[in-house]
């Protein structure tokens, strides 16, 4: 419990400490965003008066502090290119990303680990797994989305080429299928390589040998005795391959046109749309410190020596 | 690195048989550099020369992998975006391994405070995506090659100092560096004629693997559009200009490019994995 409250109190840290370099960088970008609202004709009176009333003469501590009380509440500013409250702009996204991220954490959770024990069930499939996950792991993201769509969309016509977002539940995940096969794909390829890692490091071990000498069945040794010891880094790199995962949609979106908060970031970037960027960049700072907080205190939980060294 | 140097049960016949795979995997990347520097020599075609007449064409005699929306070569603009392509990564993996090695030394070296500074920033810049650094990095100095090479060797130099640190913790230890001292070394010298020199195969070995990953992320800051502009040639460019072409039947521009992106990555981590183990097996 104290060791989850230090873990706690870590993250928040972090959180600021990271939000206020992004806030500060974004400050130093090129461009006034008053006279962005001021328009074509504006006087420099006009100007000012607009960057008075936006409070940009204020100090920058200042400002990030109104910024952050704001973005608590759910004001995270004004849109430049869509000419509404970045609040409204993102809600209807975060869902889709959402659902896009925990689609694809299922299934490399599913395939990852699945294709890591495999060799430990059947013998030899051994190097099939290793080719497999050196080939998966080279492929980067949006080159994985460009085959899916030319084999499975156009070739085979079994999913949608582009994915959208209306309908229920169930139609969305339908268009998202290739969406999250793409994002899965390298993550699915480095799951299966450290849980393959893992396993044999357990199997190889002096107590399964132990185990095995004294006669328990070895269904009972791989359970008991191999499974749970090598469960703990994977859990750990569970942490890792969600916060991969949301820097990931950010391409996934953008092939496959999907309207996604990674691809509203992407755009906003282009258009200079600071207020929006500013707040996706929050937010997924935010989705890392809980991804890899939440992979800390599972990793404590599941080896007890870790709660030790790390409290003493 | 044990002083005395222990009989070992390695056998001979396995250390000393040659390793077909590493030199197959360091002969396509020596010619895959001999490709980028002599690209004006062996392309066919120069990479912007276009023909409007000749475009989305399939493969052909003339045109060994086709053309693109605007009848340029496909092949020729392959074999010079490998420049860019490799470029980039290159100087990242440069930047981030000096910082990572100083960083890693000093830090073990000096330890108190600023070891603790040093390991808790990593740690920051561990857990965020290099793709989100480099996206910001772009917002704030404009699309370009500069921005994401600067913002991931910040993001790539955590990959390297964190183990590099392990490791120098272990050496730090050690007999040879205690020796040093008291024949009167400076420490500037015993890390730079002793400790870095045993630690360089496993340096070559991350910064290997890094390489590879830092390729990737660079290719899809550029396909976001975000990254090396169009008309250059490079291969994140090319897999996004492809794209349309290949939702209207032409798939060959994006493929290709694709294509020899994993097969540099993949190359390349072979490599990584091969010193690896070798400098798991010498320390």
């Amino acid at each position: 419990m104290k060791y989850a409250l230090r873990a706690l109190g870590g993250a928040m840290v972090t959180i600021v400490i990271a939000s206020l370099i992004v806030f500060a960088l974004l400050s130093l970008a090129p461009g006034d965003p008053a006279a962005a609202l001021a328009g074509n004709r504006a006087t420099p009176e006009s100007i000012e008066a607009i960057r008075e009333q936006l409070g940009l003469n204020r100090p920058l501590l200042v400002r990030y502090v109104a910024w952050l009380g704001g973005a608590i509440h759910g004001d995270f500013g004004q849109s430049l290119q869509f000419r509404q409250s970045v609040g409204s702009l993102l809600a209807p996204r975060l869902g889709t990303t959402l659902i896009l991220v925990l689609f694809a954490f299922l299934l490399i959770l599913i395939f990852g680990v699945g294709l890591g024990l495999l060799p430990s069930l059947f013998r030899p499939s051994g190097w099939f797994v290793v080719v497999v996950a050196g080939i998966g792991i080279a492929v980067p993201t949006f080159v994985a989305a460009l085959v899916l769509i030319q084999v499975f969309a156009l070739n085979l016509g079994w999913f949608p080429v582009l994915a959208t977002s209306e309908g229920d539940l169930r139609d969305r995940v339908w268009h998202l299928t290739l969406p999250a096969i793409a994002l899965a794909l390298s993550w699915t390829a480095y799951v299966a390589q450290i849980t393959r890692a893992s396993v044999r490091e357990q199997e190889r071990g002096e107590h399964v040998e132990t185990a095995l000498s004294r006669g328990v069945p070895p269904r009972t040794v791989f359970r008991k005795h191999v499974l749970r010891n090598a469960s703990v880094p994977i859990v750990t790199i569970a942490g890792l391959t969600m916060a991969g995962l949301i820097a990931g949609s950010i391409v996934v979106e953008t092939a496959f046109g999907i309207g996604g908060i990674g691809s509203l970031l992407v755009k906003s970037v282009s258009a200079k749309d600071y207020d929006v960027v500013l707040a996706i960049s929050l937010i997924l700072v935010v989705a890392f410190v809980i991804a890899t907080t939440l992979s800390d205190l599972a990793h404590a939980a599941l080896d007890p020596r870790v709660r030790a060294r790390r409290s003493s | 690195m044990t002083a005395i140097s222990l009989p070992t049960v390695t056998p001979v016949s396995r250390r000393h048989r040659i390793d077909i795979l590493l030199w197959l995997v360091v002969g396509i990347l020596v010619a895959l550099v001999v490709i980028a520097i002599l690209a004006p020599v062996i392309a066919p075609y120069a990479p912007d020369q276009t023909d409007i007449l000749a475009a989305n064409e399939g493969p052909s005699a003339e045109h060994f992998l086709g053309t693109d929306s605007l009848g340029r070569d496909i092949y020729s603009r392959l074999l010079y975006g490998s420049r860019l392509t490799l470029l980039g990564p290159a100087l990242i993996i440069l930047i981030a391994t000096t910082a990572g090695v100083v960083l890693a030394i000093s830090s073990v070296w000096r330890g108190g405070w600023y070891d603790v500074a040093v390991s808790r920033l990593l740690d920051v810049l561990f857990a965020v995506p290099g793709l989100l650094v480099a996206i910001i990095a772009v917002a704030v100095l404009g699309p370009g090659l500069l921005a994401p090479v600067i913002a991931l060797s910040l993001a790539y130099t955590p990959y390297i100092a964190r183990i590099l640190r392990t490791v120098a913790l272990r050496e730090r230890n050690l007999a040879y560096i205690e020796s040093g001292q008291l024949i009167g070394l400076s420490g500037w010298a015993i890390c730079r004629r002793h400790l870095l020199p045993n630690m360089m195969p496993l340096v070559r070995a991350q910064a290997t693997l890094a390489f590879g990953a830092a390729l990737v992320d660079l290719a899809a800051i550029s396909y976001l559009g975000l990254g090396v502009q169009p008309p250059a040639a490079e291969w994140g460019v090319m897999v996004a200009e492809g794209q349309a072409a290949l939702l209207n039947g032409y798939p060959w521009e994006s493929l290709s490019a694709g294509l020899s992106i994993v097969i540099v990555v993949i190359v390349v981590n072979v490599l990584g994995e091969r010193l690896a183990q070798r400098a798991e097996r010498t320390s």
